[in-house]
């Protein structure tokens, strides 16, 4: 490793060299702002042609077909297949890096931890577990899945462990999101007080699929516009810095939103890591996080030309226009 | 202010003595730490590096809810997870990079955490998938209580009590497979 005093001075230069690049950045930027005036007036009257109307909510609760209305719908050549999820099953030690999320396998496809999370209660108080429909199989512990690779391919496998039970998300459709309910003790506090309880794993396929268009994701899947009930937003220093501080985001009208899920569900999606893969260390990002009346959280991460990520994904819709802009502007 | 917010704060009114105390104090801490999702040692200190180039560049405000160690791990976590979020996949590291980053590790181990019997600790974790080596080693070798670990790893102090618990049953289970013993209660 680098003495301090080498470290110190590499770090100071690198840093130095970041303010010039922004710098000039910044000065091609304002040479570019006028162009970008004319593009957004016309952006917003195509906007406003292509903006649809939202339904009434769904008079079934547990159901998890949308009643919103497919979008007309985008031509092929803008689809986009995520490949099926291999797990990469960890050979060496390094490999664990990784491994960090839950998985499970459930009729051959792979299921990953979602941004969702809840607790039990949650779960129980808003009817969230469905039909039970299997129990886990395997091992949390690293070793066992280096030992045995071959348990990956069975029914059931999953990293959260052996015994946990496998349930449908009442509200969602089970080919794109199950639960998994896992018992555990725990010791707290300088007594070592034994302490009981039941976790519960929101896992997510979103791989080996096609997205014809945000609809696909938003909608569909997850029902964000007609199950929101609240928004916060959180600053990108305060995410980058480990601050949990949260804003309401109370100063934006039912129609900003409605434009904004509208823009949502009209887009198309592409993988950032072939057209931008620059795009995660951008400056302009803002962090939103839904919540829904099921007590299930969404989270977006929005970067400042429109892109729009679900849980970090590297699979992204770009929006643009007043619909995006109102609800950037409106976090902090 | 503890002794840490107090250089950060040095650094930001010019001095640059202030960051070199920083780099010097956490240096190899958050090099182990990050060892914990780089695919090696080299990666890890690479990441370290930026932590604290991001330090330089932004100037970040630190708020003082809770203590520096807990704002600079958050700061590292945040970018070994953009990084991993860039990967396409982990590069393959030739054997003999792995041979030098066995031996780079096993240096700064020595330096920074001295003892055997911590150094036998910190190696058994290394088979222990990703979350748990993350969440032991800012408990054990940090110190952290759990609800300061949930603010770096932007979970809820429950997850972080939890994910505690599932890690220390996995190590043990471990340790004693080795016929290891060290106090990890």
């Amino acid at each position: 490793m680098k003495s301090t005093e080498t470290l110190t001075a590499d770090i100071l230069c690198r840093a130095e060299e970041t303010h010039k690049k922004t710098a000039l950045r910044r000065r091609q930027l304002g040479t570019a702002l006028g162009a970008l005036v004319l593009v957004a007036v016309l952006g917003v009257g195509v906007w406003q042609i292509a903006g649809r109307r939202q339904p009434e909510a769904p008079n079934d609760p547990t159901g998890w077909q949308t009643t919103l209305e497919p979008t007309i719908g985008l031509p092929p050549e803008l689809w986009v297949e995520i490949p099926k999820e291999e797990i990469k099953l960890p050979t060496t030690n390094i490999d664990t890096a990784c491994w960090a999320y839950a998985f499970l396998v459930h009729q051959g496809s792979t299921y990953c931890s979602s941004g969702a999370s809840i607790d039990y209660s949650q779960a129980e108080e808003n009817h969230l577990l469905g039909e039970k429909i299997g129990t886990t199989i395997g091992s949390d512990e690293v070793h066992y899945w280096m030992e045995h690779p071959e348990a990956y391919e069975q029914e059931g496998a999953s990293n959260i462990g052996s015994g946990g039970e496998i349930y449908t998300v009442n509200g969602y459709d089970p080919s794109f999101r199950l639960a998994v309910v896992k018992s555990y003790t725990e010791y707290r506090g300088d007594n070592h007080e034994e302490v009981s309880g039941k976790a519960v794993f929101i896992l997510d396929k979103l791989n080996g699929i096609t997205l014809h268009d945000g609809f696909d994701l938003f909608s569909k899947r997850l029902h964000l516009r007609e199950r929101m009930v609240s928004a916060v937003s959180q600053s990108h220093d305060d995410w980058d810095n480990g601050i949990q501080t949260f804003y309401p985001m109370d100063a934006v009208t039912p129609e900003q939103w409605d434009a904004f899920f509208n823009a949502l569900d009209m887009s198309s999606f592409e993988d950032t890591h072939e057209t931008n893969p620059d795009l995660s260390k951008s400056s302009g990002q803002k962090h939103l996080t839904f919540t829904l009346s099921d007590s299930l959280t969404v989270y977006l991460r929005l970067y400042a030309d429109g892109h729009v990520s679900l849980n970090d994904s590297r699979y992204m819709v770009k929006i643009a226009g007043d619909a995006f802009d109102a609800i950037y502007r409106a976090c902090k | 202010m503890d002794v840490d917010a107090q250089n950060y704060q040095r650094f930001l009114g010019g001095d640059n003595d202030g960051l070199s105390a920083l780099v010097e104090a956490y240096k190899n801490t958050l090099t182990l730490y990050l060892c914990a999702y780089a695919p090696d040692v080299f990666t890890a200190e690479d990441w370290m590096e930026d932590t604290f180039v991001k330090l330089a560049v932004k100037r970040p405000r630190f708020s003082g809810r809770s203590s520096f160690k807990t704002f600079l791990f958050a700061v590292a976590r945040n970018i070994a997870r953009d990084h991993l979020r860039r990967q396409k996949k982990t590069p393959t590291v030739p054997l003999d990079d792995k041979a030098n980053a066995r031996s780079e590790q096993q240096s700064v181990e020595q330096q920074y955490l001295r003892q055997e019997a911590k150094i036998r600790l910190h190696r058994a974790m290394e088979t222990l998938p990703a979350q748990y080596r993350q969440v032991l080693y800012l408990r054990y070798f940090e110190d952290l209580p759990p609800r300061e670990i949930a603010n770096v790893l932007h979970r809820r102090p429950k997850q972080v009590e939890s994910l505690l618990y599932h890690a220390k049953q996995t190590l043990k289970a471990k340790l004693e497979q080795e016929d290891a013993s060290y106090e990890i209660d």
